[in-house]
Order: structure tokens, then sequence, then C-alpha cells
């Protein structure tokens, strides 16, 4: 039996390989609607991100929007209490603002969301999913984590105004130490609260070291409390079997999602070589509370668009084989030779031979096909030679 | 192999000069031909000379790990990367300026000449004022003369400009100056090279 996806492209591969993986780990695939009722969307704004929604009005009359985000319609169907911890994950387009294009995009993603259970557990395993899902892409890979509690801890010990709040927390996303400095000087907050806000902007690195500096200079319940979630996370990845991949997890408190939804651990994966971070998740307990639920939910998504461009130089021929048909089409040979080569795995393409000077594909080898023979290369006439198909 | 996107013209030889200083030197970007990529493989480093605008475009999309752009274009495409240093170069400030003697009615729409439409667009809704954007790429000074607009939004440096355009400047928006930027993901992959010109450069400036 040949392996069914060798054909197709990596990305495809990848997809493929993803859904196996988060089946294996126990999760059931959800299919969910293409488009909501746009108050689902205009309630949580900030909960995706987006400064648009593509809205429109439905056969009665009813406000609607295509989907910008799967996890918000998956948390909706699910029960608000329970002890059965619901353990999903999903292949699905949404349709976001691109700011690039200045228009809307469609993207594919994929994502494993487990809602309720154990937190402790559901984060790790969560995490765990996150590890091998960007370790099966490629092994260059990191994973940033960050815990939000940290940085909510130190800026409700701040006391600012909501404008000055949302400055410091857009800098410190963007590692942003020089401005960050200005705006501090500019506030009347004392000498050690200004010194921990700068500190917490360049707060990132290899996990232990800086678990440790972030330790040293935790205030309050609140930032132990997160730097407590994070020892035993850190742990539990070493204890759990995970710790071939702790090298390549970094705790970098830059790492958010917004504050209202999310309320402790963030994490982003990237991958060498691409651009931005193809894998984004955390735990949103705040959201499920918005959304009137009485657990908690833990999850993350991988950008498969991103994934497509990756991939998408890695094949260096469209085609293992053609086979160029010259003068009588004769149908049943031509099929048995193709069914005898794709027997092989090889990906081949029957080709009429006139075509041959303007094809724009590429192929690895090429063949011609003619009164029943089949032989290498192109062969522009002499019928005679060549081999039995 | 660190990519380096720098800024065509003199803030880019200014920003060069920094980082040949702190051992990324490329000989061969004092060539004069017009190349646009320069690589001193002994030193790790390759550079991109490109449209100071484009600096961040770039940084962003990972074909350079890290670049040299103005504040001014940081505050109006916010891209998404790290702003890593203010390398203190070519300082001078978004401002909004007009014709001498110009009375600022407010019961019009405000005409806004500019090539920094979100800045202009987030300093006058800060105002609840009511404007008009025109989009220029260039000589923006004009405009008011030509009453193409009320008002201008662009870069002041010295003023002198403004001062034969028989211009003044009503508000300064913001000061500018030339930010160090990092793509996020090759931060992840390239942090101590990146952390290493930091350093070198925070003692520099």
């Amino acid at each position: 039996m040949i392996q069914l996806t060798d054909c197709l492209k990596r990305d495809e591969q990848a997809v493929l390989y993803l859904r196996g993986l988060y089946e294996r780990w126990g999760y059931s695939k959800v299919n969910v609607t293409d488009f909501e009722e746009y108050d689902l969307y205009a309630d949580n704004r900030n909960f995706f991100g987006e400064r648009n929604l593509l809205t429109f009005m439905n056969a009665d009359g009813r406000a609607m929007a295509l989907r910008p985000d799967v996890t918000l319609s998956i948390i909706k169907n699910v029960p608000g209490e329970g002890r059965q911890a619901y353990k999903l994950y999903y292949v699905e387009d949404v349709y976001r603002f691109s700011k690039e294009n200045n228009e809307y995009r469609r993207q594919e993603q994929i994502g494993a969301e487990c809602i309720g259970g154990d937190p402790d557990y559901a984060n790790l395993e969560i995490l765990g999913l996150a590890l091998e899902s960007l370790g099966a892409i490629n092994e260059r890979f990191v994973l940033s984590i960050s815990h939000l509690g940290f940085l909510s801890g130190l800026l409700d010990s701040l006391n600012v105004q909501q404008e000055i709040r949302s400055a410091l927390i857009r800098l410190i996303h963007g590692k942003n130490t020089h401005d960050l400095q200005q705006l501090l000087a500019a506030t009347d907050l004392d000498a050690g609260q200004k010194e921990r806000v700068a500190a917490l902007c360049g707060l990132s690195g290899p996990f232990e070291a800086t678990l440790r500096m972030a330790g040293e200079m935790a205030r309050g319940p609140v930032m132990f409390q997160a730097v407590e979630e994070l020892e035993r996370l850190y742990q539990a990845m070493a204890d759990s079997g995970l710790g071939g991949y702790l090298s390549r997890v970094q705790l970098d408190f830059s790492v958010m999602n917004d504050l209202d939804y999310y309320n402790s651990l963030v994490f982003q994966g990237y991958i060498e070589n691409l651009p931005k971070a193809v894998l984004t998740g955390g735990r949103y307990d705040n959201l499920m509370k918005k959304l009137d639920k009485q657990r908690g939910g833990v999850g993350f998504a991988v950008y498969l668009d991103e994934l497509g461009r990756y991939f998408g130089a890695d094949r260096s021929y469209d085609y293992d084989q053609v086979i160029f048909c010259k003068g009588h089409w004769d149908e049943a040979a031509l099929v048995s030779a193709l069914r005898k080569l794709t027997a092989q795995g090889l990906r081949v393409r029957v080709e009429d031979a006139q075509a041959f000077p303007e094809v724009h594909y590429t192929y690895r080898d090429l063949f011609t096909f003619e009164n029943g023979r089949i032989e290498r290369g192109f062969v522009p006439s002499d019928p005679d030679r060549g081999g039995d198909v | 192999m660190l990519n380096v996107a720098l800024p065509k013209g003199r803030l880019g030889d200014k920003v060069y000069d920094l980082f040949a200083r702190i051992g990324y030197d490329c000989p061969a970007i004092h060539e004069d031909n017009r190349k646009l990529i320069f690589e001193s493989p002994e030193n790790g480093v390759r550079y991109f000379l490109v449209k100071p605008s484009d600096v961040a475009i770039y940084v962003e999309l990972g074909a350079a790990d890290v670049g040299v752009v103005g504040k001014d274009t940081l505050l109006e495409h916010d891209p998404d990367v790290y702003e890593l240093l203010d390398l203190g170069l070519g300082k001078c400030c978004v401002a909004v300026a007009a014709l001498k003697g110009y009375n600022g009615q407010m019961d019009t729409t405000l005409r806004v000449a500019t090539k920094y439409p979100n800045i202009a667009k987030e300093y006058y809704a800060r105002q609840s004022r009511k404007i008009q954007i025109i989009r220029l790429n260039g000589s923006i000074e004009l405009a008011p003369c030509v009453n193409l607009s009320d008002v201008i939004v662009d870069i002041v440096e010295t003023g002198g400009t403004l001062k034969e355009n028989n211009m003044e400047i009503l508000a300064r928006i913001t000061d500018v100056s030339a930010r160090l930027i990092a793509n996020k993901s090759s931060y992840q992959f390239k942090r101590d090279s990146i952390e290493h010109i930091l350093e070198k450069m925070r003692e520099l400036i």
C-alpha cells in the first residue's frame, strides 16, 4: 500500500498530519457555520482584534457577519457548565480585514480548543499539542510563552488612567523601551514602579533564566501567582516528555492578547524563515465569563496560509513524469501506463505531444507515447524506436 | 547572516556608519555603483538599500531581519515589528502648518494636505475636528499657497522650507527620530545577534 498523502503538497500533508495528531490526542473535529449573528462579533470585537466585520442581511432581515474567528462559534455552542471537558479541533476559513491589502481576505486555520476540565492539565495538554504541531512543521521553531497575570498584576498596581495603561501595554508589546521610558518619566509613579515596568519591557529569553528574573521583580499576589503557575508549567513540560522541546520554548512578556478576554497563559509559535507567527493561542477564561459560561477554556490556531507560502517553494517540479502522446490516442494503453506509474506513487500527467513546446509546468522525467510504445525523452520522429508500455 | 534594510540617502549613510563602528562593516557599500544589495560574509551581514518609507515593509515581511526607519513612518503605517531602539538620528517633528495669518475658522471642513493621512486623521479625531484629507506625495508646502488645502501635516526639520513659503507651525504633533526595528520572527531566531547590536549601539549613541 503506497503512502496516500505522498503526492500532496507539503502544506496539505501538514494539515492531514495535524488532524491525525489532534484525533490521536482525543480531540474531535467540529464544523461551524460560515457566518454568525453580527452581535456575537460586535460585542466581542477586541477578541479577534479586527477593525471591521464583513456584514450582510440574511433572509429574515437580521444582521449577520462572515466568521472572523472560530473560537467564538465553538464556545457559543458548548454547554456553560458540566464536568466533561470539550476537546475539539477545526479546519476552517475565517474572513479578516487585511491592512496590507486594505480589503477582506479569506484565511484558513486549523486549531484545537479544550473547554472545561482541570485548567493546569488542559494548559499542558494544549501546549503539548502546540509544540507537537510546530515540531511537525519544522523542528526549527520557537514557542514564546507569557502569562498575562504578571502584566495585569503590575499594571493594576500602578493605578494609572486607562489611556496610559493602554499606551504602556502597546509599548511593552512592541519591546519599545525608549518611548516607554519617556512615557514613564511624564507620570508620577515612584522610582520602583517605573523601574519594574521598564524591566518588564525587556523581559524575554530562555524560559528558566527569564522566569527567575520575573520572580525577582514580582510584587503582590497576582504577579506571584503568575510566576508560580509558570514554574509549575515549566516543570510539568520537563516531566511530561516534552523536555526535548524546552530549548525552543522562550518566556517573553511582550507576547500578549487582549486582557479583557485572555487572563493567564498566552503563546505564539514561530518557524524559522517565516516572517510572522504561525501559531497563536492562550487561556481565555475571561471570554468564557463574558459569554456566560461557568468554566474556562484554552486553545490555539495555526495559520495555514503562512504554511502554504512556506512550503510553496518546496517542490522542485510539478510532476514526476509527463507522457506526451503522439499520433493516435490509444486511450486504453495510455490509462494502463498511467495506472502502472501512479501505483508507484508517482505524479504523472498525460499530454498531447503538440502541446510540448508550450507547456508551462515542470517535470522530472519526460516520455513519448506513440503506436502503443513508450520511450524516455521527447521523440520528434522515428516511431519505430522505443520499448513496450 | 543578518539582513539589514537601510534607508537610502543621508540618514542611511549615518546609520551604516553606526553599524560599521560596531563591527558590521561592509566595504563593498562604498563602491560607486547602482547596486542595492551589499554583503560582507566575513562580518555576517547583508545590507539592502531601500526607499526610507519602505524599510518597515521589508522588515515586517521578513526580507530584512532589522532595519532603520523614521518614527513618522512607524506611526503612519503601524507595522507589526519590534521597535527596539531610538538611534537619536534624523531628529525632526511632524507638525501642522499653515500660511502666516491663517485664522483657522472652525465652521468649515478643514482641508489637510499630507503624506501622513493616518497621523493627520488621528490627530484631528482627538479634537473631534471634521477634515478632508488631501493625499500628496511631495512638495506638501505648495498646497496652501495655491489654495489646495487650508493646512498641511508634514515633517519639519529646520523650518526653512516653511519660512520660504510664508508658512508657520500651528502645532507640533509628535517628535520624530530614526528607530531600529526588528522582524518579530527573526528576533526569535537571531536574538543573540540582534541583542548584541542593541547593546553596542546603546553604548555609541
